[in-house]
């Protein structure tokens, strides 16, 4: 792995709730190489998005509180950062790029000045350069026309266009890291491909490194290098792309790609986990995945299994799992 | 086919008109002359990005909107002209499963409720073992545990559990189901996915299956429409489709469908169509995929193709299929 | 299992609408919007309660112009009468209009709201049209008509604010409709074979309540205070007395009895403030969106 650039150690992240407190994150650490796209993938609910939320200081407060552990980016743990110095990384050095456009634009501003209201912020311009620069950010994102779209509002571009526009203001500071929650979800296919080559190719041009979110185990394939599972709020499982779809160890891993249904092959048998979430309010005492889970013993209905490390890059959460 | 289709569309048209009275917008053709047929058993899938029709034209068939032109053949009969008791017999075996699992139940009624309901329309007063047996059916067991339940009460892909339940309730002969899995997560998504394979193969129920998940379609369907702004641009056998798409959208769409094998994604033939899907209110002049088509000729934007069979279950509407490569994505 | 099982009409109801009616659970009540819904009750038990320990309101044969004390809580008033007990009286008859015209204007608003928005089309332009007509004729001054003209019996005052009231409870209907007749679950009724009745009673209407619930209470004080402004004109009817009426009478006395304004000028206050502030609570309670967000 290269040089780290992100480190989260042992996140912890409740929500307090009128039916009790949800325990959205649990002891989550991940790691992120510069210039590495790493995945983080999971069904609804396992807490990805929460765990992102934690990373950024964007926890809503209350029900939300990041009850511990540490998030070294470059060197600082950013929960110790104050509001201001926090909002200032935020943009600056770390980019967002979420899952609805429409819902982090605003509707009523140009394209051009929703991102020079970015470039004012963290980095001094003249209004000329600001302007050169927003139509630059919008030919990196190959929007045709610029000159034209910049005057344009938000409604006024379809759902492909809107996803360009945000991923150019994430990248309007030249960021070292940007994260994306979903950012092709609310996409087409064919333009689904389109952004996800895009965004594979600002961040190689750039040298930064990506946090991607995702529920698509498609598009982990396609972008990232790097994966980390996560099921009931826990990390399950960490490998590089090749090996996590080549032999997963985690059974939740390995029910999950076996009941993934493939646009290149055909089943006739269709492979279903049976079961559902558990409620992240009581948290089974042993592993969260017993119920579902074909390999099941005894020790996993009273411990959780701890971290495996298999290698630099690779570690599994699991009691049972095949080497 | 050799049997007669439980379903036939026939050149099936709709256009809506937005805005009111004197509204200067276009009319929006949502479907332009789309006909298929579906035969007993058979799941045909229809694909397609959004705004491509394929759910106008499940609202067209429920009879939840009227077509513009055209007609749609039932079980032998045109519902249109149907008089209403007749009518009202008929659609007991057309039923629908929707996508969103928290719209499709009304949240004020308990699964007993919304259970019966078919029943009672249908004038069968001894309804409650068979909704306790519709429960069993969907794997929902026991049923006395949850038919006194409300919907908040339960997850995504129980409630739509429920709602295949309700549509299965009344032996139907064809269920439209409409993105019916793309809410849900993958492990559920299976789930109900292997249900839904599971009471055709007892019922020998046909579906229309509306997807735009080129995955899901691939094991679910024996055959495949895609729709591109409102046009059917090729129908055919699963595998033909998937293994030798004849049209160069057909080709687009599955190469953009992402596949969970990094080795696989990594030498695969991509290929990126420019730009976005045109408006639907202002469809491209000749044939609508010309202005994303990468092997668009002058002709296209001045002739639209027509639906034609390269071979005999396979019609295409492309002027140049023989140059779009059909190994495209493999 | 039998058919016992079969759930009778009278509970499908309960059921469908049951949630509506097992409110106090879920009020959330805050010290605010408790002190309200409270005032609101005690003042409904007092309306309809005490009026029975009086034979006569318009008794007179007391001292004039009494000031509050022991004998008469509120005073009397220029004729002797007991200002408690037509204060009770009034309370009696000013909540009577303001329900009664709030269910009238609540009949005739969910039915043709619910008519214009299900069916949509030439109906719905028809019927909003006619809204919008009632809703730009200034209400008193047909208030002032209707009474000109038929007199001042408390039944037509109740039917004029009434039919004054409906084209609120109407548009709030139809936009409801609207939304949810494009619902999944109500697709799906339409799918299995659901009459047009069986759709609109029990797909549509209780899932269309809660905005509904909020628009009546509203019309219960809008009611209240129209016939308060009517009675306090002198177009109240005479022979019951209203918090209206009472506030008219004592306007020629206001610097000799202060009590006959201040009291039935209090009910008022009370009463419409407190409809308000449940009203607004409700709608925070009510709505969807803002539920569970707290």
């Amino acid at each position: 792995m290269a040089e780290a650039l992100l480190v989260v150690e042992g996140l912890n992240t409740v929500l307090n709730t009128s039916e009790g407190t949800v325990r959205a994150v649990t002891d989550v650490s991940v790691e992120i190489g510069k210039g590495e796209i790493v995945g983080i993938v999971g069904e609804s609910g396992c807490g990805k998005s929460m765990t992102v939320m934690s990373i950024m200081g964007l926890v809503p407060s209350p029900p939300g509180e990041v009850t511990g552990g540490r998030v070294m980016f470059d060197g600082t743990d950013l929960r110790t950062l104050s509001g201001a110095e926090m909002q200032k990384t935020r943009g600056r050095r770390i980019g967002m790029i979420f899952q609805d456009p429409m819902t982090f634009l605003n509707p009523v501003l140009t394209i051009e000045s929703q991102i020079s209201e970015m470039l004012r912020h963290h980095l001094n311009l003249t209004k000329a350069e600001r302007r050169e620069r927003v139509i630059d950010l919008l030919r990196r994102v190959r929007i045709p026309d610029p000159a034209r779209v910049v005057a344009s509002y938000p409604h006024q571009l379809s759902g492909g266009m809107r996803q360009r526009i945000l991923i150019a203001t994430a990248i309007s500071c030249d960021p070292e890291l940007i994260i994306a929650d979903e950012p092709t979800t609310a996409l087409d296919v064919t333009v689904q491909a389109q952004i996800l080559e895009l965004l594979k190719e600002i961040i190689h041009d750039m040298g930064s490194s990506l946090l991607l979110i995702t529920h698509d185990l498609g598009v982990v394939a396609e972008t990232c290098d790097r994966v980390y599972v996560m099921y009931a709020g826990k990390v399950v499982e960490e490998a590089p792309v090749d090996e996590l779809f080549r032999t997963p160890k985690h059974p939740y891993t390995q029910g999950l790609l076996a009941s993934i249904l493939r646009a290149d092959e055909r089943r006739d048998e269709l492979y279903a986990l049976d079961g559902t979430v558990p409620n992240l309010v009581d948290v089974p005492v042993g592993c969260a995945f017993v119920d579902r889970c074909a390999k099941a013993t005894a020790i996993c209905e009273t411990a959780g299994p701890g971290w495996t490390r298999n290698s630099d890059v690779s570690g599994v959460a699991c009691w049972n799992y095949e080497t | 086919m050799t049997t007669a289709p439980i379903l036939s569309v026939e050149s099936l048209t709709k256009t809506y008109r937005s805005g009111g009275l004197f509204s200067t917008t276009p009319p929006v053709q949502a479907v332009a002359g789309v006909s298929f047929d579906i035969a007993p058993g058979e799941t045909l899938a229809l694909v397609g990005e959004s705004g491509c029709g394929k759910s106008t034209i499940g609202r067209v068939i429920m009879n939840l909107t009227d077509p513009t032109s055209g007609h749609v053949v039932f079980d032998g009969s045109d519902l249109a002209t149907l008089d209403a008791k007749a009518a009202l017999e008929t659609k007991t075996h057309l039923q629908m499963i929707f996508q969103d699992p928290f719209g499709s139940l009304n949240p004020r009624k308990t699964v007993r409720q919304i259970l019966s309901q078919p029943f009672r329309v249908a004038g069968i007063s001894n309804w409650e073992p068979r909704v306790l047996d519709l429960l069993r059916v969907v794997g929902m067991t026991p049923p006395e545990r949850f038919v006194n339940r409300m919907p908040h009460e339960f997850s995504g892909g129980q409630r739509q559990r429920i709602a295949i339940a309700r549509a299965f309730a009344l032996q139907p002969k064809l269920i439209v189901a409409d993105e019916c899995v793309s809410a849900l997560d993958v492990s559920v998504r299976a789930q109900i996915l292997k249900l839904m394979k599971r009471l055709q193969q007892e019922t020998q129920v046909s579906y229309l299956f509306i997807s735009h998940d080129l995955g899901v379609v691939r094991s679910m369907a024996h055959r495949v429409a895609v729709m591109y702004l409102g046009r059917l641009v090729e129908i055919g056998p699963v595998e033909q489709i998937f293994n030798a798409p004849a049209h160069p959208y057909t080709q687009a769409l599955l190469s953009a469908s992402p596949v969970p094998d990094p080795e696989r994604e990594r030498t695969k033939r991509r290929i990126i169509l420019r730009g976005d899907i045109p408006s639907p209110s202002r469809p491209p002049s000749g044939c609508r995929f010309h202005t994303r088509c990468p092997i668009a000729r002058p002709l296209c934007s001045e002739r639209e193709p027509i639906l034609e069979a390269r071979s005999a279950d396979h019609p295409v509407a492309c002027h140049f299929s023989d140059l779009a490569k059909a190994d495209a994505w493999t | 299992m039998s058919m016992q099982d079969t759930p009778p009409l009278k509970s499908r109801f309960a059921v469908l609408y049951g949630n509506l009616l097992r409110y106090p659970a879920r009020l959330r009540l805050d010290p605010v919007s408790g002190a309200a819904l409270f005032t609101l009750v005690a003042m409904l038990l007092f309306a309809f309660i005490t009026p029975l320990f009086f034979e006569n309101v318009n008794a007179m044969g007391h001292e004039s112009f009494a000031p509050p004390g022991p004998q008469h809580p509120m005073g009397t008033d220029d004729l002797g009468r007991d200002v408690f007990a037509r204060f009770a009286y009034g309370a009696r008859s000013s909540l009577s209009v303001g329900i009664l015209a709030a269910f009238t204007s609540s009949i005739i608003g969910i039915s043709l709201g619910a008519v214009a928005g299900f069916s949509q089309g030439v109906v719905d332009i028809v019927l909003m049209r006619i809204s919008e007509l009632f809703q730009v004729i200034p209400r008193f001054f047909l208030a002032l008509l209707v009474i000109a003209i038929f007199g001042s019996h408390l039944i037509f005052i109740i039917l004029t604010i009434g039919l004054l009231g409906w084209p609120e409870v109407a548009r709030i209907t139809r936009a409801e409709f609207l939304t949810l007749r494009e619902r999944e679950y109500v697709m799906a009724a339409h799918a299995v074979g659901q009459s047009t009745r069986s759709i609109i009673f029990g797909e549509i209407l209780p899932n269309a309540m809660p905005p509904l619930i909020v628009a009546m209470t509203m019309q219960v004080s809008s009611a209240i205070l129209l016939e308060a402004g009517l009675s306090f004109l002198g177009l109240g009817d005479p022979s019951n007395p209203s918090w209206g009426l009472m506030l008219n009478e004592a306007q020629q006395f206001l610097t000799r009895a202060w009590w006959m304004a201040v009291f039935p000028g209090l009910g008022i206050l009370l009463t419409v403030a407190a409809l308000n502030i449940f009203g607004d609570h409700l709608t925070d309670v009510l709505n969807p969106r803002l539920r569970g967000g707290r």
